[in-house]
């Protein structure tokens, strides 16, 4: 059942959700209230009815703001999948449904860790329709679709679990390399939507950040592999349109977790990336890690991580692993980051040789093309 | 000229040796690099304190040497910038009255005695003629007591760099890099800046470095091996972009006279059997490493210049052509 709804005041009285930032209010034109029915990344208005694990929802803008009992949000209708909060499925029951994330992905609890409180417990109200009737999804706010652009340098960050440093490597080497003159982008192609890495990504002052929400997911637990190779690519093809010369990409979570294994053990997607961080929080999640990828055919161009803050974890794993190890100091500095770069390119074979920011060094040697603000990669001969 | 090539010992194939014009070396009188020999043979010229208050005023000005020009074209100021912060460095800043927006700075780095202000007078006029500004940061002695060695305590690299992003915000510092010149302990602070961060620098010129990071495997400062301690990982990290810094146009300069070590001239067994027992030899065997290293990337040679007549004295070094070379090296930057 469709009823017509005043948009404009659901636009004013809900707090909009940091998923729902694509999405364009005006296209608001109705409320479906069969919310049983709703697909992942369905908009979804909902009542706050009891306060929970999630005393605050993201907005749009980035700030977290305090939920209050009976207060009107618009979340987007998804999965969650982690270990140390939810595991919950993107299926809505009139009578309930639990906010899985704080960015604003609603669902249904189905695990949780055992250290957190009940989710915050919401009253969905209906799903957000366009003119057309249809429930309005994310995927219709994406990023248009687009190919992986050719001569982008990418590289994946990795990791052992949620929380083992990942967001904060990917930070703080884009931050490094930018310093270094690159124009990076910091991009996230799985996990569940949430401003926090997105926050972190632009404070490092990556040129071009996004993430899945960007291509259209609430959250990319059990969604389709092809989808999120699609999604992947995307976020490379614009992050390229922006003039990103180097891309890093964060796979959320562990190694093991579903949609990052299959995405790692597809050699597709092994391939589209130039080099590989892992970032672990000890010395036997590292050397657990470490075995995996290198099973792969993977050799992780440096371990970060919060293991690099213990000297003792560092020893361990050096002693097992052989394996630079680089904490978030050595990441950011443009010297490391640099020459890590430049390691993870001579070890494709290729070379640097181009990388003004758009300056007077423009021009190439060796004979590729390269225009201003483009870090030309080459096979060397 | 070809004396001079023969007598560098580590040569035995054709790295350029290259006299350069004369003309700079006549320079008229009141000149900067008048100025500068007053600091007298083997000195680098000591130009006092540099800051500001040493001149009177924010703005000095100067004018070029006016032979061949109409004076206007080729005017400049200089003016005193001063350390951002604790950790900021100065700099003299030679600023045409007509900058090209889009020519590149020279920045240029003192010796050990920190010869600031004559840094920028001595490349002022000649930069001026192209439209470029000079910029001669100082390395104080009490921050900056090994900034030559660029990632000693403090990081010279770092703040370096960072000078060269705050003087791009002032818009002295058109694009990403930067032609970089430095004489004696600068040289040897712009080589190791060069080989870290090879994207700041558009052209590179060495005059008179007193021993180098070599492009070999002995432990770092003195090659790209893994050194001890907290020198461990500089060595490898400059290796990693080795192929970079090698593709920048670089120009190792020397007196022709420089080839007696002196008390500054840091002497050991390793070094000197490494790299030779004076800047002269040195810089030879430094070129021809270069070179090797390029060759076998299929990159161009550098260019080495003796200069003749100069001995280890920054103003003779000038005179003998260092002005050009920084300003205009043989080979086109890529």
């Amino acid at each position: 059942m469709i009823v017509e709804t005043d948009a404009a005041l659901i636009a004013r009285a809900a707090k909009w959700a940091f998923t729902t930032r694509r999405v364009d209010r005006s296209a608001v034109a109705g409320l479906d209230r069969h919310v049983a029915a709703a697909r992942p990344g369905d908009l979804v208005l909902a009542r706050v009815e009891r306060i929970g694990a999630h005393k605050r929802v993201q907005l749009v803008t980035g700030r977290p703001a305090a939920l209050y009992v009976g207060d009107l949000v618009v979340v987007a209708c998804g999965a969650r999948y982690a270990p140390d909060q939810f595991e919950g499925l993107a299926t809505l029951a009139p009578e309930g449904a639990d906010l899985l994330a704080g960015g604003g992905v609603v669902g249904t609890l189905r695990e949780a860790n055992a250290r957190m409180g009940a989710p915050t417990r919401l009253s969905p109200i209906g799903l957000l329709c366009g003119r057309d009737g249809r429930a309005i999804n994310l995927a219709d706010h994406a990023l248009t679709p687009r190919a992986r652009p050719d001569g982008m340098v990418v590289i994946a960050g990795t990791g052992a679990a949620m929380n083992a440093g990942k967001t904060t490597a990917i930070a703080c080497l884009a931050h490094g390399l930018t310093r270094a003159g690159h124009r990076v982008a910091a991009l996230k192609a799985t996990g569940t939507g949430a401003c926090g890495d997105v926050n972190a990504y632009h404070d490092a002052g990556a040129a071009y950040v996004a993430d899945f929400v960007d291509a259209g997911m609430a959250s990319t637990y059990r969604e389709p592999h092809e989808r999120l190779v699609a999604g992947l690519d995307t976020l490379l093809g614009h992050a390229g349109r922006a003039g990103c010369s180097v891309a890093l990409v964060e796979l959320a979570d562990g190694l093991f977790q579903r949609e990052t294994a299959a995405l790692m053990a597809d050699p597709a997607v092994r391939a589209r990336f130039d080099g590989v961080l892992y970032a672990a929080r000890d010395a036997a999640s590292a050397a657990g890690g470490v075995a995996l990828l290198r099973g792969l055919g993977i050799e992780p161009a440096v371990l970060t991580g919060l293991i690099a803050a213990s000297p003792l974890a560092v020893a361990e794993a050096g002693a097992a692993l052989s394996l630079q190890v680089a904490d978030r100091d050595v990441l950011a500095d443009p010297a490391h980051a640099g020459a890590l770069l430049a390691r993870i390119l001579a070890g494709r074979g290729m070379a640097a040789v181009d990388m003004a920011a758009g300056g007077a060094a423009g021009g190439t040697v060796g004979g590729a093309a390269g225009g201003a603000g483009a870090l030309t990669a080459v096979r060397a001969a | 000229m070809g004396d001079l090539v023969a007598n560098c010992p580590a040569l035995g194939h054709p790295v350029r040796a290259t006299a350069p014009s004369p003309a700079v070396a006549m320079a008229p009188s009141g000149t900067p690099a008048d100025a500068g020999r007053s600091g007298g043979p083997n000195e680098e010229p000591s130009g006092g304190r540099s800051g500001a208050p040493s001149v009177g005023s924010s703005e000095a000005p100067g004018e070029a040497p006016s032979a061949g020009s109409s004076g206007a074209g080729t005017a400049f100021t200089r003016r005193w910038i001063a350390p951002a912060g604790r950790t900021g460095l100065g700099a003299w800043i030679a600023q045409p009255r007509r900058p090209d927006p889009a020519a590149p700075a020279l920045v240029a780095v003192h010796g050990i005695k920190r010869g600031v202000r004559e840094q920028a007078a001595a490349f002022a006029p000649l930069a001026a003629a192209a439209g470029r500004t000079v910029i001669a940061p100082e390395f104080d002695a009490l921050r900056w007591p090994s900034f030559q060695q660029a990632v000693r305590r403090g990081r010279a690299d770092l703040a370096f760099a960072r000078l060269l992003d705050d003087l791009g915000l002032q818009g002295l510092v058109p694009g990403p890099s930067v032609d970089l010149v430095g004489y004696s302990a600068g040289a040897q602070f712009a080589h190791r800046f060069a080989m870290l961060h090879p994207q700041r620098v558009r052209r590179l010129t060495l005059c008179a470095a007193g021993w180098y990071t070599m492009p070999d495997e002995a432990p770092f400062p003195y090659g790209l091996g893994a050194g001890d301690g907290a020198a461990a990982p500089w060595g490898p990290l400059m290796q990693a972009r080795l192929g970079e810094y090698l593709a920048l146009p670089i120009t190792i300069t020397v007196g022709a006279h420089d080839d007696v070590a002196d008390v500054h001239t840091r002497r050991n067994p390793a070094l000197d059997g490494q790299q030779g027992q004076d800047r002269r030899t040195r810089a030879c065997r430094y070129a021809a490493a270069l070179e090797r290293a390029a060759r076998q990337r299929g990159l161009p040679a550098p260019t080495l210049a003796v200069l003749p007549g100069a001995g280890h004295d920054f103003a003779a070094c000038l005179a003998a052509g260092l002005g050009p070379l920084a300003l205009n090296a043989r080979r086109q930057p890529r």
